[in-house]
């Protein structure tokens, strides 16, 4: 008999090459920009097939960002085995604090681009050759008042979570970019937060958390407005927030989300905010010309109690296979994972029923991820994890700073119970100060791999090796670029499409032979871009039925099954055009 | 006797009754205050370990601050002839924040052979914990007539948002959507000004001489209409500093929807001796004035008042016809008459007689 397998998830960046270490200000986090932390992406640099690794990055403190500190994007190559070598920074029009990637194939050239954004700086990082080299598009994309610094004194755009999609289905990616609060690096609020006309002290409060003085913010503190941009497909983008968004208020964006949540071909966005309600916006450029509005609606907006939450990071998938996407949403200590299941129309809460919520508890969670790890056919819901204050340490707070990473399975009977798995592996194991997260194969063993940025600390590269036993699938998907029956195209690089991997599914029954479905984003987590590719598990079924594939076009493509553990590359129109093994 | 002078001595010194002081923080949210504060007192060995309402105040801050452990412990501790209701409660509380849904829901129940009913039915505590254990599970009949029971019997309680949530669900199932605005409407109106009370609270407390904290409290018992409320914050802030005027204003302002026409009257004579250009303490005492057929001194009032830029400003429109009236009831028909045709030149439409 074989021995029982190990479920191992072992960090192995520094072993790999991947020496980033996170600058984040001072460890006592006296303001509210040195707590978030920054993202990170798995794109293909160089167009040579593998997944390579950018990092946002802060600055050693406030003071020091005011005294004209700065940092550049960090960018570590792959080799195509999953070991990296540190390239030449970026060449960022503006050095500075950053946060937030967002991935896509901007020009639709076939190359991943990037951009990123921070506090007063946004820039749109193009790869105009087959070398790996990210180059910033001259045009300017933040006005005067939005930089920083913006005229030495007041509060810049901070820019969090974004999403690379297509909006109005023309085939090139547009851009939302989550914003989160106006500070003032000048002068932070400290201690307490002023209140009432002039100043009056008798209405300040002090910044308390558990009775403890702690960093201000975001409450008290004035929300930034997001902002939705149309790409012209040539690195370009023209500001579309009021023609799209309408009239919106303001709010702490921490978390943005690509999908088509209502399934009509459309790309929807879930926007998570920081102590606010969540937002939901359908997709009705095509009937209306604008972005809706329907997070109360659709039962996303704030908890089952009517308080809203932290909302930091978002997951999209199928939990419970039923063909509707689900959302994960992460955040707060003393808040749950919020778990959202599809419903047709809206989505229902079950975070509590299924044990997630009092799981989740202690935690508070930034990057969040529903991808099949395990390859046994259901998916599995990782979370980084790390509280925001350092206090959180002391005694009373019944939580702490540094935190273990979770991973929490869900079965598929009625009752959907989520299970905790703790697979060997240092994220798992040793607490940590995690925070933005992206997925990806980094070794091209067809197991997606977490790569995750942890505050004031070096990165972690989670290598999965939780059952090399399992059958799996990989899926990129690439557009044609022409006009399709629903009067769209889909984007180069596939943003958008939705794929369904039917099962052999010989025995069991019904529920096993439901088709897993996945759709090619790049967004969602925390402040980080994924890896475009699909991971699908199919668990013990060496091969699978068929797929079909829902292009933003419109067209539907069905291809016939075939054996697993394989890379398929699908062009729209063409079926697979090139695969290999892993 | 000793033990008594003992009491009184604390409370001399400042030390507040548990159950107020307690009642002081959970106002305030201060659950972890709650817990540093009396832990050690609920748990065994402490003065309070025999309390259930301490008990069960100090679980339910407990559970609100993530120390699940700390709350099974007290709830385990606490005993059956000292547990009572309030505990049984937070029992239900704890198992709810277990996600032990059904577990929760049955602990609020009971079934005899006239059929299955609320377990605490004069409880508000009961009926929300219910409303939020059916809405998780989403049982949101069961949810929406828990959460009606729970807004009947406080319909302003700190829940009550949750209350008009989870009503807001229910009538979203049902594809109600005017009634789910609604109701999310009341909830959000009332999460607000539950926000500000706290916010509110925890000022008065740091300043506890500051005017504005006062009166921003007084402010919001008179949104809620608790005018009693807002009356007694407003006896307390004007009683200590009698140059605050708009503190004698909105206690006029309290003691005019209390009915109390006199003491509304004698509050706006303090506002205006503390600020005579005060519009709407003029404008009030005028119409006080009036009511109670002191023409003379209501037209003294409106002239004060309709001087200057506030002649031309429209939310006093009104006040011309009144001064009018004032006016001819002062015997002074030429003078009315000018003020009549000023005022209906501005576009009022009432009559003077």
């Amino acid at each position: 008999m074989p021995p029982p397998h190990r479920a191992r998830f072992p960090d192995e960046a520094a072993e790999r090459g991947l020496t980033y270490t996170n600058l984040s200000g001072e460890p006592h986090k006296p303001t509210l920009l040195e707590a978030n932390g920054a993202g990170c992406a798995l794109f293909d640099l160089g167009a040579d097939g593998d997944l390579d690794a950018l990092f946002g990055q802060g600055v050693s403190s406030v003071l020091a960002l005011t005294r004209g500190e700065g940092s550049r994007l960090s960018v570590f190559e792959n080799d195509g085995r999953g070991h990296f070598r540190r390239l030449p920074d970026p060449e960022t029009p503006a050095s500075g604090w950053w946060t937030g990637l967002a991935s896509g194939d901007i020009d639709g050239d076939g190359r991943a681009d990037i951009v990123a954004a921070g506090f007063g700086v946004l820039s749109v990082l193009l790869q105009d050759e087959d070398e790996p080299k990210l180059t910033p598009h001259p045009g300017g994309f933040l006005s005067e008042a939005e930089r920083f610094p913006p005229g030495g004194a007041g509060s810049a755009a901070w820019s969090t979570s974004m999403a690379l999609f297509d909006a109005d289905g023309d085939g090139e990616l547009d851009l939302y970019v989550g914003r989160y609060v106006a500070f003032d690096a000048f002068d932070p609020p400290l201690g307490e937060l002023a209140g009432g006309p002039g100043g009056d002290d008798s209405l300040g409060l002090p910044c308390m958390w558990k009775g403890i003085e702690v960093f201000c913010g975001p409450r008290g503190m004035a929300a930034q407005p997001d902002g939705i941009f149309r790409g012209r497909g040539d690195g370009s983008f023209e500001n579309k927030s009021e023609a799209w968004l309408g009239a919106q208020e303001a709010s702490y964006t921490l978390g943005v989300a690509a999908f088509d949540a209502d399934l009509d071909g459309a790309t929807d966005l879930f926007v998570a905010a920081d102590s606010e309600p969540n937002r939901l916006y359908v997709n009705a450029l095509g009937a209306r010309g604008r972005f809706e509005e329907r997070g109360y609606a659709a039962g996303v907006a704030v908890n089952p109690d009517g308080l809203s939450e932290a909302g930091m990071g978002i997951a999209v998938g199928d939990v419970n296979r039923d063909g509707l996407f689900d959302l994960a949403v992460t955040n707060f200590s003393d808040e749950p994972t919020q778990l959202y299941l599809g419903a047709g129309i809206g989505f229902r809460c079950a975070s509590y029923r299924s044990g997630l919520a009092h799981a989740t508890r202690p935690f508070l969670s930034w990057g969040a991820h529903l991808v099949d790890f395990t390859g046994d056919g259901g998916l599995e819901l990782f979370t980084a994890n790390g509280h925001v204050y350092p206090q959180a340490d002391r005694a009373g707070t019944y939580t702490s700073y540094l935190q273990l990473d979770t991973l929490f399975a869900f079965d598929l009977d009625g009752a959907g119970r989520a299970r905790r798995l703790t697979p060997e592996g240092e994220l798992f194991t040793v607490a940590g100060g995690s925070r933005g997260s992206a997925v990806g194969d980094v070794d091209g063993d067809g197991a997606p791999d977490l790569l995750v940025t942890r505050i004031d600390g070096p990165c972690a590269l989670a290598m999965n090796r939780l059952d090399p036993r399992a059958h799996r699938l990989a899926i990129r998907c690439l557009g044609s670029g022409e006009l399709g029956p629903a009067n769209r195209k889909t984007p180069a690089d596939g943003m958008g499409t939705r794929v369904l991997v039917h099962p052999l599914a010989r025995d069991g029954g019904a529920e096993a032979r439901r088709p897993w479905v996945g759709e090619v984003q790049t967004s969602g987590g925390f402040q980080s871009a994924s890896s475009p590719w699909l991971y699908f598990g199919l668990g013990t079924e060496a091969a699978f039925e068929g797929l079909v594939l829902l292009w933003p076009s419109g067209r539907r493509e069905e291809l016939e099954g075939g054996p697993a553990d394989r890379r398929l590359w699908i062009r729209e129109g063409r079926g697979i055009v090139r695969e290999g093994s892993f | 006797m000793i033990a008594s002078l003992a009491a009184l001595v604390l409370l001399q010194a400042g030390a507040q009754a548990p159950d107020a002081r307690l009642q002081e923080l959970v106002d305030i949210r201060a659950f972890a205050r709650i817990l540093g504060e009396f832990l050690p007192r609920v748990r065994p060995g402490g003065d309070l370990e025999h309390d259930g309402r301490a008990i069960a105040h100090v679980a339910r801050a407990a559970v609100s601050s993530g120390a699940l452990e700390e709350a099974r412990n007290l709830l385990a501790q606490a005993e059956p002839k000292t547990a009572g209701q309030r505990v049984a409660i937070e029992r239900a509380r704890l198992s709810l924040a277990d996600d032990r849904l059904e577990e929760a829901s049955r602990a609020l129940l009971s079934e005899d052979e006239r059929g299955t009913r609320m377990r605490y039915p004069e409880d508000p505590a009961a009926w929300i914990l219910f409303a939020r254990a059916r809405a998780r599970l989403q049982d949101y009949e069961s949810a929406d007539r828990a959460a009606r029971g729970f807004l009947r019997l406080a319909p302003r309680a700190p829940e009550a948002p949750t209350a008009w949530q989870i009503r807001a669900d229910h009538a979203l199932r049902r594809n109600d959507a005017p009634s789910a605005r609604a109701f999310l409407l009341e909830a959000e109106k009332l999460r607000r000004w539950h926000e500000l009370l706290i916010a509110r609270r925890l000022q008065r407390m740091r300043n506890p001489r500051a005017e504005l904290p006062q009166l921003g409290l007084a402010l919001l018992w008179m949104e809620a209409k608790e005018y009693e409320r807002a009356r007694e914050i407003l006896l307390d802030l004007t009683g200590r500093t009698a140059s605050f005027c708009r503190g004698w204003f909105h206690l006029g302002e309290t003691e005019r929807l209390l009915a109390d026409a006199s003491a509304a009257e004698r509050a706006y004579d303090r506002s205006l001796a503390c600020d005579s250009k005060h519009p709407p303490t003029r404008a009030n005492r005028a119409a006080l004035r009036m009511a109670r057929e002191d023409w003379k001194g209501a037209r003294d009032d409106y002239a004060a008042l309709l001087s200057g830029e506030t002649a031309r400003d429209v939310r006093y429109l009104e006040a011309h016809l009144a001064w009018a009236r004032a006016l001819l009831r002062s015997g002074e028909r030429a003078e009315a008459d000018l003020r009549y045709d000023a005022y209906r030149a501005m576009g009022g439409e009432g009559e003077l007689e």
